[in-house]
């Protein structure tokens, strides 16, 4: 084997371990990006190209931490400079709203005073929808410390970790991103906060 | 333990990320305030929101993904020695050794330099020199240090207390140009010192 190849040509072995990886982590990671995005087309170039530069870098990975700890932290950098590069242009895409591929019961759409609890079954697709523009209206920093503690499930500390802050930024930016959540949910359907002793 | 307080916790105390006590307080004072109560529910309510928001399916495989991370090459990996040189971290313990140690000893070297002497007489006192192969000399009168007289009850008094031995050492045969027994000449050393017989 010459340098060159050396250098440049990835090892056999790391090469299945990170096409492993891929196959194991895909839908998490796009999960992830569309929360983060709000549309499956920049989900998809999102997800590729964060999977690109891992793959980049995976000399770099450190095997003491989650896959997916390190993955989000290129995915959430990534999606960061194409925020700050794009501008605020294309935050949600309308059309996307009731054509099924959130993988939810289709066009059906319950109305939500007929529902006796809006909580006890699936999100219908248009609170899903109500969220995900939520989501949207937070800033990007927000956006990500509320996606990853919420939708992902990761502590406080990984967060930290993942977005290379302290737990007290991360504390705070948790708690505005829900509440400005929770303001903006509130006003469009307040039903959804109405249940029991509440108010 | 105040409203504002509870409120900017109210996350963190949702998340099960504050401490036991503080976990504790937090609680013991939602039991109490119906206005903090209202915006913990609302919070509780935002994360079940949250969590109930189902996983997207993707629209296309993995198998994409791993098409073109086939096609890009991975990036060279990073060099040994990168443009900005780190060195070892054995010699960064070493140098900053040295200079805690030169730090220290150059405070000590310092008074040892100037000892203080009991002097003869108390109006004078005069220092000793350091022999410094550099400087000149200083002038010998200057240098005398009067002490006062402690008799040494080890001192010697009598030298030497033998006599020199009247016959000379025995004879080798030995090179005189070389100044030591030449290998050729080990053989014919003998085993017994010849004794020569000279005139008293």
């Amino acid at each position: 084997m010459t340098h060159t190849a050396v250098a440049y040509g990835m090892d056999d072995r790391l090469q299945r371990e990170f096409d492993e990886l891929v196959l194991r982590h895909y839908q998490q990671a796009y999960n992830l990006a569309y929360r983060l995005t709000g549309n499956a087309a920049d989900a998809e170039d999102l997800v590729q190209e964060a999977f690109l530069r891992a793959y980049r870098f995976f000399d770099r990975y450190d095997r003491s931490m989650p896959f997916m700890n390190w993955f989000s932290r290129i995915l959430t950098n990534l999606y960061i400079d194409e925020y700050r590069r794009r501008g605020r242009l294309r935050t949600v895409s309308i059309d996307e709203v009731y054509n099924g591929e959130d993988g939810e019961e289709g066009t059906t759409m319950d109305l939500p005073d007929t529902a006796p609890d809006p909580l006890e079954r699936a999100l219908s697709n248009e609170y899903i929808h109500a969220i995900q523009e939520g989501l949207q209206h937070l800033s990007p920093e927000f956006r990500i410390a509320v996606v990853l503690a919420d939708l992902e499930g990761h502590s406080y500390e990984e967060i930290a970790e993942i977005t290379k802050t302290s737990i007290g930024t991360v504390r705070s930016r948790i708690h505005r991103g829900r509440k400005q959540l929770r303001d903006y949910i509130q006003k469009r359907h307040p039903n959804l906060f109405e249940r029991g002793d509440l108010k | 333990m105040n409203c504002r307080y509870v409120q900017s916790r109210l996350s963190a105390y949702l998340d099960f990320e504050l401490s036991g006590d503080e976990q504790q307080l937090i609680r013991s004072h939602l039991e109490e305030c119906i206005e903090c109560s209202c915006e913990f529910e609302s919070l509780r309510r935002t994360k079940q929101l949250l969590r109930r928001m189902p996983v997207v399916k993707p629209r296309t495989g993995p198998e994409q993904v791993l098409l073109r991370v086939r096609q890009a090459q991975p990036a060279a990996p990073r060099p040994a020695w990168g443009i900005r040189w780190h060195p070892p971290r054995t010699w960064q313990y070493a140098g900053g050794l040295v200079l805690a140690a030169a730090i220290l000893f150059w405070g000590r070297s310092k008074d040892s330099e100037t000892p203080t002497m009991t002097t003869a007489s108390p109006t004078t006192s005069y220092t000793i020199p350091t022999s410094n192969p550099l400087l000149p000399a200083v002038a010998p009168e200057l240098s005398t240090v009067y002490r006062p007289y402690i008799p040494n009850p080890f001192r010697r008094t009598a030298y030497p207390m033998t006599e020199p031995p009247l016959i000379p050492s025995v004879s080798y045969p030995m090179d005189p140009m070389l100044g030591y027994q030449p290998i050729s000449a080990w053989n014919s050393i003998p085993s017994q010192p010849k004794f020569i017989e000279t005139q008293r």
